[in-house]
Order: structure tokens, then sequence, then C-alpha cells
């Protein structure tokens, strides 16, 4: 009655089960393309988005089911219960514009589909990429302020004393940053820290990924990423005020929106493996050479 | 495989009728057009018992760049100053959007304005209005820089809702919108300079009670909420 199979392998998986998460994920989608990433402050999480489905393909060997011909009660009747708790939320969060409330309750679904079909064994396979499903929803903007605003301060405190420590002219001022003859604004500097959040769950993802037997190793890094992220910000901000210092406000303001989300990437990345490298030798004195 | 059959075509489904039915009750009547046009600028008085306008008032305004995301939410402004008899000042501003049925057009609380202006905010605290017809509950701030005090009462509007809360924003959004109007709403301040607090509240008051009645509808409830008396 049950039997074991694998993402990767043709019989039991089948196109079908991509109805509910396409029927609601694709409206979904597009109302976040159309209101919410298009925004500077969008913190990039449509590279999550791809970074799920990646992680999915990826990992298809190991993604594995427990596909029954008779799908159990137990099963059955969750569902149904999702359903009548989750359907009326989804409904009152897509028609009334709540994106934060039709994301949360598409995914919880989303949940209870995948349980329905493959068991718990599914579930728990594939719980690491449901979690990082919430990353993509948009939290309630009160919320982001006051996570937000205290980071900001401190990376632009942090920045502009670094860069006054170099020897540049810089001051900060209120929400006002003064760098040599020009000014910019605090939050238009710190515009795309959400992507902060975004850090952290690809941060959360390469750990992961890598899947170190080390215990140890894991939690630091996983610990370690809010403050990478800091650093990426920092070091970004250290940029902009630098690229505005020697190539005026206009150079400053083309490197800000054009280039902003993709530098702090990289600068992240890079902060994260260059840790990660560090982490193995401390962690496995004997380990030599790449993985 | 049947089963597999089945859950799709269940699942798919019910998928299918809640994306529908969920794009069938979506809001779609503006609450402003149901209304007569509306003119800030005309249709808020310029003299009133007791009061007058005074061209020089400095309003705090957002800086050109800010101005231009805000003109993508507000419809219509109205910065206007008033002097009272013993040569007080009020410096009155509004902002009307007429799109309030979604969080991203939200009006900004003039915290958003006077921080990027450099002012420091403190003393924050929730006011109790009596305007005679109706009660508003208003919130109340002192935006500090050097060489300028300003006491500020504000609130947000959704329709004929007086806000001060955020959650209370989304569910008169939400109450609004569940009978299929997209609410529109004002963010409505009223400031002094160099003042103490209780003389502060007190002017406004003053003030208050003299643009109310003096507003005509609609604009009166779309600032002031509706009557209650």
């Amino acid at each position: 009655m049950n039997s074991d199979r694998t993402l990767a392998s043709t019989e039991g998986w089948n196109f079908r089960l991509y109805g509910l998460p396409l029927v609601l994920g694709l409206p979904f989608l597009s109302t976040l393309f159309l209101n919410y990433w298009t925004s500077p402050d969008s913190n990039e999480t449509w590279l999550v988005l791809f970074l799920i489905i990646w992680l999915l393909r990826h990992r298809r060997m190991e993604i594995s089911f427990e596909a029954a011909t008779d799908t159990p009660n137990t099963r059955k009747r969750l569902l149904a219960v999702a359903w009548c708790m989750l359907g009326p939320l989804y409904v009152v969060g897509r028609s009334q514009s709540l994106a934060t409330v039709e994301g949360l309750a598409l995914i919880s679904l989303l949940a209870a589909h995948i349980y329905h079909f493959g068991g718990t064994i599914l579930l728990k396979s594939v719980i690491g990429e449901l979690l990082l499903l919430i990353f993509i929803v948009p939290a309630p903007a009160s919320l982001i302020q006051t996570l937000t605003s205290p980071l900001k301060l401190a990376v632009s405190t942090s920045a502009a004393f670094l860069v006054g420590a170099l020897g540049y002219p810089v001051a900060k001022s209120g929400v006002l940053l003064y760098v040599g003859q020009y000014q910019l604004f605090v939050a238009d500097a710190c515009s795309g820290l959400t992507s902060i959040f975004t850090l952290e769950a690809l941060g959360l993802v390469y750990v992961r990924l890598q899947g170190y037997k080390n215990r140890l190793h894991n939690l630091l890094l996983a610990c370690l990423i809010l403050p990478i992220s800091f650093a990426a910000n920092t070091l970004r901000v250290i940029t902009l005020i630098l690229v505005t210092y020697h190539f005026g406000d206009a150079a400053g303001q083309g490197f800000l929106h054009t280039f902003a989300g993709l530098t702090l990437f990289l600068i992240g990345l890079f902060l994260m493996l260059t840790v990660d490298r560090l982490l193995l030798k401390i962690t496995n004195p004997t380990w030599r050479g790449s993985r | 495989m049947a089963t597999l059959r089945r859950t799709f075509l269940s699942q798919t489904g019910l998928a299918l009728g809640c994306v529908l039915f969920a794009e069938s009750i979506r809001p779609r009547r503006y609450l402003a057009d149901t209304r007569g046009p509306i003119s800030l600028d005309k249709d808020v008085p310029k003299t009133l018992p007791g009061w007058v306008k005074f061209d020089g008032g400095q309003t705090v305004l957002p800086s050109p760049e800010v101005t231009a995301a805000l003109a993508r939410i507000y419809t219509d402004t109205l910065d206007r100053t008033f002097l009272d008899d013993d040569g007080q000042g009020v410096m009155l501003s509004i902002a009307y959007g007429r799109d309030q049925g979604n969080e991203l057009n939200a009006a900004h609380r003039p915290e958003y304005c006077y921080r990027a202006q450099g002012f420091d905010l403190s003393q924050e605290s929730l006011v109790s209005l009596d305007l005679g017809s109706t009660t508003i509950n208003a919130i109340s701030l002192l935006a500090t820089k050097p060489g300028r005090t300003e006491h500020i009462t504000y609130w947000l509007t959704i329709g004929t809702d007086i806000i001060s809360k955020n959650i209370e924003r989304k569910l008169s959004q939400i109450r609004y919108g569940l009978h299929g109007d997209i609410p529109d709403g004002v963010i409505f301040r009223i400031s002094s300079i160099n003042m103490n607090s209780a003389d502060a509240l007190a002017l406004h008051n003053k003030f208050l009670r003299s643009l109310q009645p003096a507003t005509p509808e609609p604009l009166r409830s779309l600032l002031f909420g509706r009557q209650t008396q």
C-alpha cells in the first residue's frame, strides 16, 4: 500500500499535483510582481523564489514521499479542515489586497496539499523550501519599519564612522549624511536594507546545502549570517559614500539604484563563503583542500 | 490513477473557485466617485470667525524627490496658515488620497516628513478633541530641531472613519472593502511653533471648533468624520 518514491522517479509524482500551487501561486506572484517587486525597497525576494525552484530540482533525488493508492483518512480530514479554515482567509486576503494574509494562507494550503499527497515524509523533505517561501510574503509595512529603523541607524552610523576614520569629510546629522559637498538621505542610502532578510534566507539555504556533519559549524554559520548581512550593508553604504564623494551626486544616485541590491548580495555572499572557510578550519582542523 | 485524478480535480477546482470568488468580491467602487468633486483649496474656508489666512507660514514639506513619489498617492493637498486675533498661528496641512484601499497607497504620517527634514520627534500621545458635534481621537507630537519647536496634532481618515493606529486603518479598509468600496482618506495635520504644549493643544482645539462647522459637506465628513450628534 505504501511505497517510497522520490521526486526524481516518474511514477506516482504527477504534473497534476502542480494544479493547486499554480492556480493559487500565479495570481499571487503577479500581485507581487506588479505591486511589490518594482519598488527599490523590494528586498530582492524574487531571488528567493528562483532559489526555491532550483533547490527543489537540485534535491529531487532526496525528496521522497509515501504514495498511497488509498489516501488515509487522517490526510483527508486534515485537508478538509485546512480548506475550511484557510479558504476564507485566502479569499479575504486576495480580495482585500492584504498580501500578507493571502501569502500565508497560500503557503499553509500548499503544506496541507503536500501532506495529503505524500504524508509526513514528503512534508519533512520539503519543509525547508516551504519555510523559505515565507520570505517571499510581504510583511506589514509597520513591522518592517520597526525592524529596519534601528538597523538603518546602525548601518549608517557605522559606515559614516569608518569612512570618517579613513580621513574623508563625512558627518551624520539625524537623517542626513554629509559627504564633502553633497548630502545623502540615510533612508535612501539604506534602501534595500530589507534585503537583509533575503540574505538571511540565502544564508540558511547555503547552510542546508553544504550539509556539514559538524553541528557546531552549522550553528555558528547560521548565527553569523545576521552580522554578515550587517557588514555587507555597511560596506555597501561605504561604497556609496565613496562613489558620491569622488564622482558626484549623480554617480552616487546611479550606483544606488542600479547596483544597490546586486552589490549587497555579492558582498554578502563573499563574506559568507569566507566565514565558512574560517569555520571549517576552526571546527575541523584535520580537513584539508576543497570538498 | 483514479485517486490522483480525483485529487487533482478537487484541489484545483477548489483553488480555482477561491481565486475566482475572491476576484469577484474585490472592491472596485471608488468611494471618491460617489461624492461630488472635492477641491481642498476651494472648499476649505479662507476666513473663519476669529481667524484669518496668513501668507507666509513655513509648513514643513517633504523634499522634491519625496514629493514626486507622494504625488502618486495624494490627489490633492493643501497648506494654509491661520492667525487668530492674538496673532497666534496654526499651520494647516491636508493631503487627500483618492485610493486608500491598499497598504501601499497609505497616507504617510507626519513622522515621515518631519524626520526626513531633520526633526526629532517626542512626546507622542493620544488626545481627545471635543468639537461639540463630534469627538476626535488625534495624535499629538512634539517636533524639535535647532531653532524650531513645533507642536503637531494630527489624524488620518479612511472614508469617514478617524484613525490613529495602523490596525484601525487595516480594519477600516477591510470594512469598506467587504462592502465593495475602495475608500479615500486624508492625513489632517495642524501645528504651531514655539509654544508650550498645553497652549498649543488649546489653540488647536479652538481652531478646529471654528473650522469644522465652516467646512462644507461632503468635505466636512471626510476631514472630521461622521457627526455623532
